[in-house]
């Protein structure tokens, strides 16, 4: 079978995979966003327990490899009674080591933020909190959004791992389909092309975007 | 609590997953020597070579590159054992990732020094290898040892063909005794206990090489 006969005949059936690996992604990314918040802004806190704590979660997020934390969050939690089916699994594993990493680009965010603004703030008696809200972190959208974005499409590609528990994503797709009819070659060229189709030109985008921000 | 019950058993597994690990990293940085020529080099063929390497191999996850060469290269003849799979894959993907590295190394030493050298009359091997490359090592070395870090981890990755890693062990472990929680939160244990001492030992070269310097690393994301 020829690589555009084998690509005619399963690129419909890879699709459905492509789907459900990229709708993985924005459930990872939501629920991972808000907590690589929580943990920046955590490991900035004034009370030290509060500060080391976040640390040690966030250490232990980037340091386990995700695949282990895929297996402990769908084999182990059940052991202490919380059970979740493949696809939530595959989102919280990835959304806590996505949230690990994105915290400490937001914290470096945050710290490049000049003390000025800060200062002029306090000046003006506005609130920690506030200060923080209106002041610091919309500034530092333009340096977090391009780390942010490279991030995302890191994690597109770790969503193959879904592969591990039976997520029907992209790779347990094209695996199921290659193990039936031995075209191993074609269908997994299809597929890895699909990822490259998406991350590449993507992060040319995001690559586009940062030059964009440090010549302005 | 049975903690430390499945140690022994997946202590079997840290061979492997360091002998992929280091040995890709090593042949990775070399052939990312190669390519970094290749992307500097006057001849347009070489350069957009040397790209489309580093945008392949970077934009295309590990696990469909490991399954094709394990399950889809036997059909066009060329056989691998899991083991040499997951050192050729991964040395492939991170010298796609380490090139990257090294460019943001160099792009981070002052083209006053090209300049400089070049007035010196200084061959473009003597500029880099005296002047450039002495320069760029201290914004390469941090960077080069968290990718090593974060390869350490990805190394879970060939337990999906079979290796006998840490991971492929807590798998068969988790199976056997019934445990998950207890041997995948050993086997994490493990990890961190490989990784923690590379990102310590990569901090104490890292002060010595910008004590040597006397000139503080800039940072470059990655």
């Amino acid at each position: 079978m020829s690589f555009y006969e084998a690509l005619v005949e399963y690129l419909p059936q890879l699709l459905p995979g492509l789907w459900v690996s990229l709708l993985l992604l924005v459930t990872l990314v939501v629920i991972g966003t808000p907590l690589a918040f929580v943990l920046a802004i955590g490991q900035r806190s004034r009370v030290a327990a509060v500060r080391w704590a976040v640390i040690l979660v966030v250490e232990i997020a980037r340091g386990i490899p995700s695949l282990i934390l895929l297996y402990i969050v769908y084999f182990g939690l059940p052991k202490v009674g919380i059970s979740f089916e493949a696809f939530t699994a595959a989102a919280i594993a990835l959304a806590i080591n996505y949230g690990g990493y994105v915290s400490q680009s937001i914290k470096s965010g945050i710290e490049a933020i000049p003390a000025g603004q800060r200062e002029a703030a306090e000046a003006l008696a506005l609130g920690r909190w506030t200060i923080l809200r209106f002041v610091v972190i919309p500034q530092s959208f333009k340096i977090i959004t391009p780390t942010m974005l490279s991030w995302i499409i890191v994690y597109f590609q770790t969503t193959s791992i879904g592969f591990a528990i039976a997520v029907p994503e992209l790779m347990s797709v094209a695996y199921s389909i290659a193990a039936t009819n031995f075209q191993y070659l074609n269908i997994f060229l299809i597929a890895g092309a699909l990822y490259g189709l998406i991350s590449i030109p993507g992060s040319q985008l995001v690559a586009r975007l940062e030059r964009r921000r440090s010549t302005s | 609590m049975r903690i430390l019950e499945f140690w022994p058993a997946l202590i079997e597994g840290v061979w492997l997953t360091l002998l992929i690990t280091m040995l890709s990293f090593t042949f990775g940085s070399i052939l990312a020597i190669f390519i970094t020529i290749a992307r500097r080099s006057r001849f347009l063929v070489f350069r957009f070579l040397g790209t489309a390497y580093v945008e392949v191999f970077r934009g295309i996850p590990p696990l469909p590159w490991l399954f094709l060469v394990y399950f889809a290269f036997p059909a066009v003849g060329i056989t691998l054992d899991a083991v040499p799979t997951g050192i050729a894959v991964f040395t492939i993907i991170s010298a796609a990732y380490i090139t990257e590295i090294y460019r943001s190394g160099l792009r981070a030493v002052a083209m006053g020094q090209f300049e400089a050298s070049d007035s010196l009359g200084l061959s473009r091997f003597n500029t880099y290898y005296w002047v450039i490359v002495p320069q760029a090592i201290r914004t390469i070395f941090p960077m080069a040892i968290a990718y090593l870090i974060g390869l350490v981890k990805d190394s879970a990755l060939v337990s999906m063909i079979g290796v006998q890693d840490i991971t492929s062990i807590a798998v068969a472990e988790s199976r056997t005794s019934g445990e998950s929680m207890i041997v995948f939160l050993s086997a994490a244990a493990l990890y961190m206990l490989i990784s923690v001492p590379i990102g310590v030992f990569g901090r104490s070269v890292e002060k010595r090489l910008v004590s040597r310097l006397k000139q503080a690393p800039q940072v470059v994301s990655a």
